[in-house]
């Protein structure tokens, strides 16, 4: 088509489509020009086979199937609401619109989470937290071997294994810091050397308290006191963080 | 004599049929609501005489939207099965036919996604396989080879366009309607419907031209 007239205009045009004042340029235009006359009945003739479609409608055979299938799977029970849109449901029954409803809804379900958040950020929420006995003695924790091992290289603990409880580790992943009460044990590779270090502001100055649990007499202790400074722990991870 | 000089008769008509028309919508709505209220309250027969109002309709056009029985019918359950499930969040001031719409277009799309990342191509789908309401009025408007490049171009369209064309064009919904339906502005969907006419002339032009 040679005309520079707009065929997406004309395309407009055929179903009234078009606003004004585009409209009435298209009008004017196409009592002057045969070319876009020829391409808009060209359009409607497409036009109308489209329209056609709307003759093929789905089977009732097909349909009742379909009503088969969705009616047996809401009576067998196999559609479950869930508990988030059973709580807009709820809140939906007291407020009276969908819209407050589902935005209630998300309001509860975000303070839900995060409380849930804050308190998994608490010292009590880490699984396999540090427990003490009169208040800084540690407990030895007794399942180390099943959580995260650390095999990094980490200078005087190089030869060796640094275990951190898998909640722990996670939240390592996701904030980059370990948690309050996170216990870090590391055991030798080739001597009996069991060490600790805990996580925990409220007990130890800088936040971190050392435990030994290398075994005496073949027999690692249950528990330990932290060590104190004079034994270099503390000099030596904080030069290192 | 039916009309009054003054032609006060004609608009009492006007108005008495007007209201009827209102009252019989309202009967609608109300039937619908109710229909609605007791789906929540557990009444699963409820659920089923609303998908006996809509079924043809939905089902109908996610066949034009997928163009395959088997997969429409798939589309057309999952619809159903989640408007059972957010049916709570209905406006029931609303019209409930473009809400289920939306829903089988979201659907669609879905599914269209799912096959294209199966690396089917659309050109290559069978096509729709549904009932034919009056035959013998077809057989002189559209001959078989005309409907068979149609159904071609419209799969070739980009999925916008032919989302919108089908809405505007084949489900006869107002731009407005459309502009709806598929969450987007008038201004959009024009354009996509003027886009796509365009296109698929050309295309139907091109495969009628002998080329593949």
């Amino acid at each position: 088509m040679s005309c520079a007239f707009s065929q997406e205009a004309l395309a407009l045009y055929l179903e009234g489509d078009l606003e004004q004042p585009a409209a009435g340029a298209a009008s004017a235009h196409l009592l002057v020009c045969v070319e876009c006359r020829r391409y808009l009945d060209e359009l409607q003739a497409r036009q109308t086979l489209l329209k056609s479609l709307r003759r093929d409608t789905a089977g009732r055979d097909d349909c009742a199937r379909i009503r088969r299938h969705v009616m047996a799977a809401i009576n067998d029970g196999r559609v479950q609401i869930g508990w988030r849109l059973g709580l807009e449901r709820a809140i939906l029954r007291m407020v009276g619109r969908p819209v407050y409803a589902a935005a209630a809804a998300l309001l509860v379900i975000a303070s839900v989470s995060l409380l849930a958040h804050i308190r998994a950020a608490g010292p009590d929420a880490v699984q396999g937290a540090a427990t003490f006995e009169n208040g800084r003695t540690l407990i030895r924790p007794s399942s180390y071997r099943g959580w995260v091992a650390l095999r990094r290289p980490a200078g005087p603990h190089a030869v060796g294994v640094t275990y951190v409880s898998p909640d722990a580790y996670h939240q390592y992943t996701v904030t980059g810091m370990y948690p309050e009460g996170t216990v870090l044990i590391w055991q030798s590779s080739d001597t009996p050397e069991l060490l600790a270090s805990v996580r925990d502001s409220s007990r130890f100055d800088g936040g971190w308290g050392f435990f030994d649990f290398t075994a005496r007499e073949g027999k690692a202790p249950a528990k330990a006191e932290p060590l104190p400074d004079s034994s270099g722990c503390r000099t030596c991870h904080q030069r290192s963080t | 004599m039916d009309f009054t000089p003054d032609g006060s008769l004609i608009v009492d008509t006007a108005l008495s049929m007007s209201r009827a028309a209102d009252e019989a919508l309202s009967r609608d709505a109300a039937e619908l609501a109710r229909l609605v209220r007791a789906t929540l309250r557990g009444d699963s027969a409820a659920f089923e005489c609303l998908i006996l109002r809509y079924e043809a309709r939905i089902t109908t056009l996610a066949t034009r939207l997928l163009g395959t029985r088997d997969d429409a019918s798939d589309a057309a359950q999952e619809v159903f099965l989640r408007a059972f499930k957010y049916l709570h969040r209905l406006d029931l001031r609303k019209p409930v036919e473009p809400w289920l719409m939306r829903i089988t277009v979201n659907v669609c799309r879905n599914a269209m996604r799912g096959r294209q990342r199966r690396q089917c191509t659309l050109v290559d789908m069978e096509p729709p396989e549904t009932v034919d309401a009056s035959p013998d009025q077809l057989d002189g408007l559209m001959r078989k080879e005309e409907r068979r490049i149609l159904q071609k171009a419209l799969r070739s369209l980009p999925e916008h366009e032919r989302l919108a064309i089908i809405l505007r064009d084949v489900e006869g919904l107002s731009t407005a309607e459309v502009a709806d339906i598929l969450q987007s502005s008038e201004t959009t969907v024009r354009s996509q419907i003027s886009r796509g006419r365009v296109r698929l002339k050309a295309t139907i032009d091109r495969l009628a031209g002998g080329e593949p």
